[in-house]
């Protein structure tokens, strides 16, 4: 069941007004979707390319939510990329959402993980930005007490969408399962070594949620799905699974 | 102008914008300074690289931090790509000096001075020219309508200008005939402000009988074109100066409109960009587009002048009803 309070409801209904337009749910079609990453399949895969290179590996994310799909061009897309560059309404939208699929669906991450999370974590720009990451400033307002676990970027040789757990470090940590944050999933390789750095750092579970699942719209079966996603943005949702929590 | 002199005006303009130049929050790279990065973006959007488009070229500078940092994206064409590179930045600089001559502001997208809200919005230009006073996240709602207003249309535009002035919002349109000149004239001459989005260049006047209105907004209010200074009026731009409207203001009010009128594509675009729309029920009224709007998110009608203030008092007290929202929730 998806957490209802007189806050979360107002927020809910904050998010449909601002952002149902033109955000869109995460959904795992069979056949369609990647069942790990909800990212369009190429027609007769049972898997994306990124997600089936990496499946087997111990160190993945147990569980992956999503909230939105996000494309360059596109709204949604565009509101990824203003939040972190001094947008206006951008920052408390994606506080909205994120805010909300958080707290509001606290008790999925439980359902499907065995428990919540005792640590919380987001995933560092591999690029070398500098400062707070807006992600982190935003989760800081709703993690509470959980206690949050530092990732650092380090230097990367290969790539930085390679599934590398050398490309982030964290310290030992005696936090057992981490709900780790991400902006924007394309690949799925920077969160999924995020990830790895966090197992090879002693944690057991890793529950990953990004905000937004990129599309890229060049590619012909992307834009026959993206031409179907018509249904506004339902935050109530659940990011884990796509469907009524 | 002899040289000389415009040199020292130039000088004194650039340390006035350099003074006021602060590294943006979060940048992807290190800010250069103001004029050099926004002669980087002029030649950008005369380079096109990789034939991309403005809006694309905008999306790449808010994502990458610079229009140089974009440009280092694209390795240069062929033997001679660098000098006809440095050509390009400088006439780009000869223009950008000639611009500040001419007393024209020049923001490009991740200037501190280009409207925020305007940069949320998946059509935002890569740069915004200005003539006026600039307000630093003004609360403002675009009032818009048909060219070919009724006496009844004309009517509501002013009371509905004269109400946002009464309540210290600044009234936004499009400088067209009809219902945006009576929005700004009635917002000039209630002494509120008035913010207008040309779909011309901005020295152009468009319509020319709106020469002086163009001319008063300039000096009382902000006047604003996201197109090459001298550039005509072609249809194609006044949809994309609709949503820049949209873009600025909290909202969009319709007061009357047709079935293929300009307002109707405001309306649309705004109720995509998340924005809350006011249709009269004037439009409600006489549209298939207006009624089936009414379905989508945060469109709201109105039958009275009490309606609209209502609703866009609501809106004002929003963003704070947020915060404490934001601010109660928690694992």
């Amino acid at each position: 069941m998806v957490g209802h309070s007189p806050a979360l409801d107002t927020l809910r209904d904050s998010i449909i007004r601002s952002g149902s337009a033109f955000l869109r749910n995460a959904r795992w079609v069979p056949g369609v979707t990647c069942p790990t990453c909800a990212g369009i399949l190429n027609p007769g895969f049972s898997e994306c390319r990124p997600c089936a290179e990496r499946a087997g590996s111990p160190l993945l994310a147990d569980n992956l939510g999503f909230l939105t799909y996000g494309w360059d061009g596109g709204q949604a897309g565009r509101v990824m990329y203003a939040y972190k560059a001094n947008g206006a309404t951008s920052y408390q939208l994606i506080s909205s959402i994120l805010g909300y699929a958080v707290v509001a669906h606290w008790d999925c991450i439980a359902r499907h993980a065995g428990g919540h999370p005792d640590g919380w974590a987001y995933v560092p720009s591999l690029s070398g930005r500098q400062g707070v990451h807006p992600l982190a400033q935003i989760a800081l307002q709703f993690m509470g007490s959980v206690p949050n676990v530092p990732i650092i970027a380090n230097q990367v040789a290969d790539g930085v969408r390679t599934f590398n757990a050398a490309h982030f470090t964290v310290q030992p940590t005696t936090a057992r399962h981490v709900l780790l944050l991400d902006d924007t999933w394309t690949t799925g390789g920077h969160l999924q070594s995020a990830s790895a750095a966090l197992k090879v750092a002693g944690v057991e579970q890793v529950t990953g949620l990004a905000v937004a699942r990129w599309l890229d719209p060049d590619w012909s079966t992307t834009k026959t799905f993206m031409a179907d996603l018509t249904i506004d943005f339902d935050p109530a949702l659940c990011p884990y699974t796509g469907l009524p929590c | 102008m002899v040289a000389s002199s415009v040199d020292y005006m130039f000088d004194r303009i650039m340390r006035r914008i350099l003074r006021k130049k602060k590294h943006l929050y979060y940048a992807a790279s290190v800010s250069e300074s103001a004029s050099e990065e926004q002669a980087e973006l002029v030649a950008l959007l005369r380079e096109l690289p990789g034939g991309m488009n403005w809006i694309q070229i905008a999306g790449a500078v808010l994502e990458h931090g610079s229009a140089s940092a974009v440009r280092a994206q694209f390795p240069p064409d062929g033997l001679f790509g660098m000098d006809e590179h440095e050509s390009r930045l400088e006439e780009a600089r000869r223009d950008m000096s000639s611009w500040l001559v001419d007393g024209l502001e020049f923001w490009s997208i991740v200037d501190d001075r280009y409207p925020a809200r305007v940069r949320d919005i998946q059509e935002a230009p890569p740069f915004l020219f200005a003539r006026g006073r600039r307000v630093d996240e003004e609360t403002a709602v675009s009032v818009v309508g048909s060219r070919k207003a009724s006496k009844r249309g004309l009517h509501m535009a002013s009371a509905i200008s004269d109400a946002l002035v009464s309540m210290d919002i600044t009234v936004i349109a499009g400088l067209a005939a009809g219902i945006d000149t009576a929005a700004h004239q009635t917002a000039l001459d209630r002494g509120g402000r008035t913010v207008a989005v040309i779909g011309t260049g901005i020295n152009r006047y468009y319509p020319t009988a709106n020469r002086k209105l163009q001319d008063r907004i300039a000096d009382e209010g902000l006047l604003l074109s996201q197109f090459w200074p001298d550039a005509p009026p072609q249809p194609h731009n006044f949809p994309m100066r609709n949503a820049v409207m949209s873009g600025y203001g909290l909202a969009t009010v319709v007061v009357e409109a047709g079935e293929h009128s300009g307002a109707r594509i405001q309306a649309r675009m705004a109720v995509h960009h998340g924005r809350p729309v006011i249709l009269t029920d004037l439009v409600v009224n006489s549209t298939d587009w207006g009624k089936e709007l009414l379905d989508r998110p945060d469109v709201h009608v109105a039958s009275s002048i009490d309606d609209i203030t209502a609703v866009v008092r609501e809106l004002v007290e929003r963003p704070r009803q947020l915060g404490a929202v934001l601010s109660q929730i928690a694992v």
